[in-house]
């Protein structure tokens, strides 16, 4: 116990050791995403939902949660039930056996609610796009607010996507 | 008599009648024997003392249009020497039958569910032939891997019906708790289906295939150049060893003579990939029992591990690392010494950590003896990479069939009798220093000169290679079959994970719920590298 903690005090404080997000991003966000995002600006709760994601926008997601990135500095939590939370984010193409599952969370969420379609995938299908598996992006099944390109988009992106959402 | 006979010979002398014939591949020598033989002859080549079979891969080719039949391959590694033997035959025209071997192989469970549900052939005496990859509300008598079935004609998705189709334990007290698709925290879709009695675990069944993207029709749309892409999007957090083993298969058709610096980056890159992955699952693994600290430290570790990616070859997976002939990406001295320097800190910042997890009690009284995974057990269903050394399965291709660089490295396997989750958060520690270690050895060994090579010939249409690399997770094995004007025929993708999904199953039995996020996790398997 105390020989971690001595660890801890020796490493120091790590958060915000990251290179800066590239600026000039192409984040889109839909006009009356911005209303919905107001009501969560000091506290926002996410709920991550894979609809047939190769996982590395996973990785990413959970990259957020270490310590380096530390989102919850920014009053960012994440939720372990839809119920629990105001956003969804969404991550890669929506597969024919994942579209029902996306759907019932999507009701599940309590309104307002914010949907956030995180890659390239669950943008337009990336690589996928066409395949007789996948039924389409994630707007093809349910409303989405915001857009965060990249193949996977980098932790210091969503982040800077995120803070943008509410800051504005 | 025998001992002198090579494994054909071995196959020829007692099923004599039954091979039709038997000719080499790359190497690879492939029995063709007829159809109704197939049981006997791999019931004897996974059960005889001498051959000692697992069976590695076991798939399907429509030969349409170039010829009316269906062709089932099944490829063996063979006991001691590790080699590899194909045995292969015909279903000719519209014959959709074929015997089936999970009764005396488990392995072959899940791939002959597979096959009838991609195919439409079924395994005669399967003792479970429900859906596996179409789901329920998939219609009837879709087949996509049929040569007829049209890549892109997107299948509609409809309410499924109320039942599930679960294998069912009935009894007084016997309670199912269905957990997923979607899950707490943020992991993959999957749904497992326990059913109780009390607190241990009597049974899981496992419904996987949430994720199914169609990878394997998606290659037959694209050209051998071109596939390198999608390979590496196969399963994100393996993104260099699948697109390493996709690249294989190519230089094997085009003959490419690799040159020796870019066999040595591959090597040095695949244990990059090993490295951030292993730190982050032992923290993953220590966050299960809920130490939290251990696990901010590895996520940190594994943070600057994919930070230094970046920084060499501007992905944090590695994409565009590999390309067909070699490597698109070089590294300066300086850039060398930067990433050895790097890993040193690194590594020196774990072993302390490891240190201080080794002796934490309650750690280890979570992990020991929890989620055993017999030998035998594994053995019976081909178990292969962290997981199967944990449990006394002592294969790795970097050293049983060198790739890459690494006949000219030498590679330390580590290994363990228990099959625990400790022992397999100890394959992983020793595989990180490993991993470290070989990287030091090629940067010291790392030779001058070109990074890629040239095509050599133009492969016939029907032409087929079969690769594999040991990932971080274990056994990638590709096979890639050519059709016309250099069309992708045929691409069938094995992860490691689609093999060791079904022994999950039986290493949680008598285990309790809480513990199975623990036993998951130290088989740290992937679900869009299963689901494809
Ligand atoms: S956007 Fe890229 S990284 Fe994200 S799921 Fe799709 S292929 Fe994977």
């Amino acid at each position: 116990m105390f020989k971690i903690l001595k660890k801890s005090f020796k490493t120091g404080i790590v958060t915000g050791q990251y290179p800066p997000a590239p600026t000039g991003q192409k984040i889109s966000v839909a006009p009356t995403a911005q209303k919905k995002a107001e009501l969560f600006r000091k506290s926002l709760t996410i709920r991550e939902v894979d609809t047939g994601s190769c996982n590395a926008c996973e990785m990413e997601m959970n990259a957020l949660a270490s310590p380096i990135y530390d989102i919850e500095r920014f009053g960012i939590h994440i939720a372990a039930s839809p119920r629990h939370a105001d956003a969804l984010v969404v991550t890669g193409p929506v597969t024919i056996n994942m579209e029902g599952p996306l759907k019932d969370v999507f009701k599940t969420t309590p309104n307002q609610k914010l949907v956030i379609a995180l890659g390239d995938c669950a943008i337009n299908c990336g690589i996928f796009k066409g395949s007789y598996a996948v039924t389409g992006p994630v707007d093809q099944h349910i409303p989405v607010d915001v857009r965060i390109p990249g193949c996977p988009p980098r932790p210091a992106e969503i982040l800077q996507a995120l803070e943008d959402l509410r800051k504005s | 008599m025998e001992s002198v006979l090579n494994p054909v010979e071995h196959l020829q002398h007692i099923f004599g009648p039954a091979i039709n014939r038997v000719s080499t591949n790359h190497g690879i020598p492939v029995v063709h024997v007829h159809t109704n033989q197939i049981s006997a002859i791999t019931r004897y080549l996974h059960a005889n003392e001498k051959l000692r079979g697992t069976l590695s891969l076991l798939w399907a080719v429509d030969h349409r249009p170039r010829d009316v039949c269906y062709e089932l391959c099944y490829l063996f590694t063979l006991g001691e020497s590790k080699d590899w033997l194909i045995v292969s035959t015909d279903l000719p025209g519209e014959e959709r039958l074929f015997e089936s071997i999970t009764p005396k192989i488990h392995a072959a469970n899940w791939y002959e569910r597979e096959i009838r549900d991609m195919f439409g052939l079924i395994a005669h005496g399967h003792p479970d032939l429900r859906r596996l990859v179409r789901h329920n509300h998939w219609p009837k008598g879709v087949h996509p891997l049929h040569k007829n079935f049209p890549w892109n004609s997107v299948l509609q998705w409809r309410q499924p019906p109320g039942s599930v189709d679960g294998q069912f334990i009935h009894g007084e007290g016997v309670f199912e708790v269905p957990v997923g698709p979607i899950h707490a925290g943020i992991i993959e879709p999957g749904h497992f289906r326990f059913t109780v009695a009390g607190e241990p675990i009597m049974h899981l069944d496992l419904q996987h295939f949430w994720k199914h993207r169609g990878v394997e029709k998606l290659f037959e749309q694209q050209t051998l150049s071109g596939g390198v892409a999608l390979a590496e999007r196969i399963t994100g957090d393996t993104t260099l060893g699948h697109s390493l083993a996709y690249c294989q298969a190519v230089e094997m058709l085009w003959e490419i003579h690799v040159p020796r610096r870019a066999r040595y980056l591959r090597s040095m890159f695949l244990e990059l990939e090993r490295l951030h992955n292993h730190i982050g699952d032992v923290g993953g693994i220590c966050n299960d029992t809920a130490y939290a600290l251990a696990h901010a430290h590895c996520s940190r570790l594994k943070e600057r591990v994919l930070q230094l990616n970046d920084r060499l070859t501007g992905s944090r997976f590695l994409r565009g690392v590999n390309c067909v002939g070699g490597v698109g990406i070089d590294l300066s001295t300086d850039q060398f010494s930067e990433l050895v320097t790097e890993l040193e800190h690194i590594e020196k910042d774990f072993t302390e950590l490891e240190q201080i997890i080794a002796v934490n009690a309650s750690l280890i009284d979570r992990f020991e003896s929890t989620g055993i995974l017999k030998k035998q057990t594994a053995w019976d269903h081909g178990v292969v990479g962290v997981v199967g050394r944990a449990s006394g399965i002592d294969r790795d291709l970097r050293r049983d069939r060198p790739f890459a660089a690494y006949d000219e490295l030498s590679v330390r396997v580590a290994g363990s009798l228990h099959g625990d989750v400790r022992a397999r958060v100890q394959v992983r520690v020793s595989e990180i220093h490993e991993s470290i270690r070989l990287i030091r050895e090629i940067q010291r060994m790392l030779p001058d000169g070109p990074l890629k090579g040239d095509r050599q010939v133009v492969p016939d249409s029907g032409a087929w290679a079969l690769s594999a690399v040991e990932g971080w997770r274990g056994e990638i094995l590709f096979f890639l079959m050519i059709g016309e004007h250099e069309q992708i025929h045929r691409c069938k993708v094995r992860d490691p994970s689609f093999v060791n999904w079904p022994a999950i199953q039986m290493a949680v039995i008598g285990n309790i719920i809480p513990d199975f996020p623990l036993i998951n996790k130290s088989f740290s398997l992937s679900y869009a590298g299963n689901d494809l």
